[in-house]
Formats: C-alpha cells, structure tokens, sequence
C-alpha cells in the first residue's frame, strides 16, 4: 500500500513516515501542499494523508483539486481545529475521514487501513481467497486455521492483490505501489516472491497472466 | 415579593392603630381639660353665690344656674366647714370627704373649690358624652384608615408586580447568562427605580462577556498551538518504543522530541508574559530607560542571528523613557528580532530612537518583503503569522507582537506598523518621556 503524507512540519511528517512505514505501507512525504498536490496527481496512491496548514497551497484547496479529479484517492485528513462546523466542511468538501491533531498513532494507522480498504469495496479487514485468510490488521497469514509464516514483503504482495481480487494487477503497479519510487527494483524480484508465495500457501493461489500481471481469486 | 407586600400591610396596619389610638387619647385628655375649666367656672360661679347673711350662710341660686346644673349628667353640692351638705342636686350627691381639686369618680368628672366661710362646692358632670364622641372619633379614624389602606392594596399590588417584573427580567437574564446564552435586560421594558441598576449589570455583563470570550478565544487558540507539537511527540515516541531501534535512531528521535518540547516550553512562556503584561502584575516599576543604550544591548544579542542572515543592524539617535527596563527590553528585542528574521538575506534594519514634544519615539525599520495593509493590520494579533502554515523552524510562535503591543499599552504609549519606501516594514512605537524625571 503507498501513502502520500502532506505535513510541513517537518519532525511529524517524519515521524508519520516511519510509523506507516512499520505497519507495512509504502510512503511518500511532501512538506508544501503545491508538491503535494502534483505528487497526488503524478503518482497513483492508495491514500493520502493531508494536513491543513500548508505552505504555499492550503490543504483544503489541495483537496478540492484532487476532487475535481475523475480519479479517486482516500484523503485522510490531520486537522487542528475539532469544532463540528470544521468537521462538517472539511467531509463535506470530499475528505473521507479526518483525525484531530494530537492524535493516536495506532488509531490513524487503522483508520487508514480501513480507508484503503474500503475505497476497495472490503468491510473486514480480514481478506478471504478460498482457504487462505488475510488478517490486515495483525499483519498475518492463516491457511486452513494455520498461521503461515511470510515476510513483510511478501504480505504487502499478496494483501495488494487481495484487496484487489479478480482483477489482473500490472507488474508495473505491484512494483510502484508495494515498493515506491525510493527503491531501485527490480522487475524480478516479484516472481521470487510470488515464487515463495507458492510455495508457502499452494500453487493456485496467486495466478500469472503472462504479459499481463498477477491476479488472485480468478 | 408576596412576603414583602404582606409585610407592608402589617406595617401601615400598625401604624393606623397607634395613629387612632394616639388622636383618641389627645382628644380625650383636650376634652377632660376642657370639662375641668368648665367644672371649675361653674364651682366658682356657685360659690359667689354663697353669702353670709346674719352668721348664716345664705345660698340663692338663680333658677337658670340650678337646672342647668341639676340634670341627669350634672350635679352640684355645697358642704360647710364640717363636712355638713348644705345644698346640692337631687340625682347624684357626692359622698366622701371633699378633695379640693379635680378627680374623676364612677364615670363622672368632678371639682371642688373652697367657697366662702371654710364651705366647699362641688360640681361633677359625667364623662359620657365624651365617651362617646372619643368612640365615635376613633370609629371613624379607623374607617378612614381602612378605606386608605384598601385603596392603597391595588396600588401596591400593581407596584409590586411592576419591582417584580424588573426583578424577574433581571434573574432571568442572569440566569441565561449563567447557562452561557448571550441575554441582557431590555432597558425599555424597565422604567423604574431598576432602570440604573439594569444599565449598571448591562455592562457588567458586557465586560463578563467580553472577558469570556476572550478567554475562549485564548483557550482556542493555546490548544491549537499546542496540538502540532504534542501530536509529534506522540507520535515521535510511539514510533521508538514500537519496536527496538538503533541508538542512532534513539537519538534522533530524542532530539525530535526535545525540539518539540522546547516549542511548546516557549509557547508557554510567551503567554505567561503576555498574561502577566496584560494583567499589569509583571513589575510595574517606572524607572528612567535610556533606549539607546538599551537598542544597542539587544543588537549586542541579536548579532549571532543577524551575522547568520547577513543582515545589518544600525542604531540611530537617543532618548530616554520612562518605564519598566525588562517590558522594555522585550519590546525592543522583539520588534528588533522580527526586523532581521523577516528580512531579506542581506538586508538592513534601522533602529532610529528620537524625541518629540513629550514623547519619545522608537522606529525599527526593515527591507524585508513588507506586508500589506489587511497584514499590518492584523500583524498584533496572537498568534498571527504572515505564512498561515506554521513550522517550528522557520518563526516564532505567533506571540512576539502581541506581547510587544501589550508592552506598549501597558507603558501609555502606542504602536503601528506602517510601509517603508521603497520595500520593507516599519514598527513605530510612542512612549512617554521620561528626561524631566531623572
């Protein structure tokens, strides 16, 4: 999952970056919302998270202009202001949720898993393909009532293409949104974990389709 | 009220018997006194008529005195010397040894006079018919007093609903006031003696009000200050005690932390200042403050962040003001500290201290991008900020004016900021003098 934080200040941008970065998402940060703003707009992310006060382009205008976009993205909103009527506008104006500063970091992190995976079509966040279960809140992966052991990436991999099942995934999207722009990849370094996916959870479980991509639950 | 009203009557109760009973007993002791003289008169009348005739005494009483004296209210007696009666009226004789005087016996007022030849006459009349009038006086001062008091019951019911009205309206504005909704008294809905009153708490209500909302503003304003660095550090931590990191990690995300609280340490600071300015409590001491040589102190300070900007400070002129030296200096470093900070890189600020006609005056000036007129005129708000975006790195926290604009108030002088030509800000500050006071 990539994320997009769009904090100025800077120390909790940081700070936001490598809490979502342990809980497994990819993230991108930007400190002004003009760069936010074309970030959002260049890169296909699975949420973003925005702050109000920004330099040089106000948040709630970051994302009036993302809304009047065809494309949707989750926009989670970090807001310093808890009257109702600041509330009221800012939902109103298109974000889908909003956490008041100062918040729980493990409240903001479910929240935006909830946004992603909702934004999917998914109620719970455990994800069932056949016998496999997916628990993307506990970060782990259960076959026939048996936790089965899998790296972070290899997660990422298969939680991707669970939530977006029965639909063939690019390479090129797996590569941009498990593993974003800041690492070099390589193109096979998906089949190794595919590979061992495989191998871990049965042969059927993540399918090729050859100059295509991936697809889970066919 | 009903019991104010009850009470009332009571009283005007009171005081209609005690003024009954008061003209009652006047009247009483006016009409025993008239009697007396009366009485009197008539014994003397009597005893002229008593002469001695050949060593007798000889009474000869004209008819007209007789019956006059001799009736169903009336009597009279004559004794001699011995006590012996020698004449009197048929209905009442007085008995007893007489007393010479007056005295009141069995309903009848009574006096007796010494005649001639060592006799006595005594004349009595009853005390009925004044009795009855005393009955009748006070019969009709009673009813008189009742028709008064009847009267007066609508008057003080319709007085008491009026004071009852004003007082009603005024508990409940109060009332309303203490559940926070804005209410005042309509001062054209009371007219009465609570009509000052009503103004009066009108504007004590404004100032409460006023007081609040300030409060709030201030409150609000202080949380949302507060709710980036806190949500750092919260965050910040979390983040390190999630997992074991390295102590390179450990250390970075300590100084995060200390940067945070160090902001929020300042934030503090700052409006305990600004609180303590406003509320007059920080040393209000007036003493002779040479500003020149205070300017040149702060420049003195404030040249590590000058040299790191490139900016140059020049000083220029003298004066000497009245006021409190550390109000004072955090004026100067603060108008000082915001001319380099907001200054282009390489710039100037130019502290030009001057005298006018019983003020002294006190410009910084700086070649930064300026502000515009909605800016300049809301650069002394708190927590106001050019950048509506706010980091912790690059300003202050919003507070710095504000506390300058305090300063100033508190020391009766005044500040502006206005436009230099061709680019840059200029703060003017008006103090009093203070060269005569030395």
């Amino acid at each position: 999952m990539r994320v997009l934080v769009v904090e100025d200040e800077e120390d909790l941008a940081s700070a936001l970056q490598r809490l979502l970065q342990d809980a497994g998402f990819t993230v991108d940060v930007s400190h002004d919302g003009e760069d936010g703003l074309w970030l959002a707009l260049e890169t296909t992310y699975d949420l973003v998270v925005l702050d109000l006060m920004l330099p040089r382009l106000q948040g709630e205008r970051v994302l009036a202009e993302l809304r009047a976009r065809p494309r949707y993205v989750p926009v989670l909103v970090l807001t310093a202001r808890d009257a109702v009527p600041d509330r009221v506008r800012l939902l109103d104006a298109g974000a889908d949720d909003y956490v008041i500063k100062p918040f729980e970091p493990a409240e903001l992190i479910s929240r935006c898993r909830a946004l992603i995976r909702r934004s999917a079509g998914h109620g719970s966040a455990v994800l069932v393909i056949g016998t496999v279960e997916i628990d993307t809140a506990q970060r782990t992966i259960r076959q026939a009532g048996m936790n089965v052991p899998v790296t972070p990436r290899e997660f990422r991999l298969l939680e991707y293409l669970a939530i977006h099942r029965r639909r063939v995934v690019p390479r090129g999207e797996l590569l941009e949104h498990l593993y974003g722009n800041s690492e070099e990849t390589l193109s096979n370094v998906l089949d190794v974990f595919v590979g061992s996916l495989r191998r871990k959870l049965g042969a059927d479980v993540v399918q090729t389709r050859r100059g295509h991509g991936y697809i889970v639950d066919a | 009220m009903r019991r104010l009203s009850l009470r009332a009557a009571a009283w005007a109760g009171v005081l209609g018997l005690t003024l009954v009973t008061l003209a009652a007993w006047q009247y009483w002791r006016f009409s025993v006194g008239t009697l007396d003289q009366t009485l009197l008169a008539e014994a003397r009348v009597l005893s002229d008529q008593i002469a001695e005739v050949d060593g007798r005494l000889d009474i000869a009483l004209p008819l007209e005195l007789r019956t006059r004296l001799d009736t169903d209210e009336s009597y009279y007696a004559i004794f001699d010397a011995t006590g012996q009666r020698l004449d009197g009226s048929a209905p009442h004789p007085p008995d007893g040894a007489p007393i010479p005087g007056r005295r009141t016996r069995a309903g009848y007022r009574e006096a007796m006079t010494p005649g001639p030849r060592g006799t006595t006459v005594v004349v009595g009349r009853s005390l009925d018919s004044i009795r009855r009038d005393v009955r009748r006086l006070a019969i009709s001062l009673l009813g008189a007093s009742l028709i008064v008091i009847l009267l007066a019951l609508p008057l003080t019911v319709w007085l008491r609903r009026q004071l009852g009205q004003s007082i009603a309206q005024i508990d409940e504005t109060a009332r309303a006031l203490t559940l926070g909704q804005p209410a005042r008294l309509d001062t054209a809905r009371i007219d009465d003696e609570f009509a000052g009153v009503a103004r009066v708490l009108n504007q004590a209500f404004d100032g409460l009000e006023g007081a609040l909302a300030r409060e709030r503003q201030l409150t609000s304003d202080v949380s949302h200050e507060l709710r980036t660095p806190v949500a750092t550090l919260v965050a910040e931590t979390d983040w390190a005690l999630g997992a074991s990191r390295t102590a390179d990690e450990y250390r970075r995300s300590l100084m995060v932390c200390g940067r945070q609280a160090r902001r929020m340490k300042e934030l503090t600071e700052s409006l305990l200042t600004l609180a303590r300015i406003e509320a007059g409590t920080l040393a209000t001491r007036r003493k002779p403050v040479d500003l020149r040589t205070l300017a040149e102190d702060v420049v003195k300070d404030l040249m590590p962040l000058a040299s790191e900007r490139g900016v140059t400070i020049a000083v220029q002129g003298e004066a000497t003001t009245l006021g409190d030296p550390v109000q004072l200096r955090i004026l100067v470093s603060n108008l000082v500290s915001n001319a380099v900070r907001y200054n282009r890189r390489d710039g100037d600020v130019l502290i030009r201290i001057g005298s006018l006609e019983r003020h002294v005056s006190l410009d910084v000036e700086d070649t930064g991008p300026g502000l515009n007129q909605e800016q300049a005129e809301r650069v002394f708000s708190r927590f106001w900020r050019a950048d509506p975006s706010r980091s912790a790195r690059d300003g202050g926290i919003g507070l710095g004016l504000a506390i300058s604009k305090a300063v100033v108030t508190a020391h009766g002088g005044t500040i502006v900021c206005r436009p230099v030509e061709p680019q840059g800000t200029a703060f003017s500050v008006n103090l009093p003098d203070g060269s005569g006071a030395c």
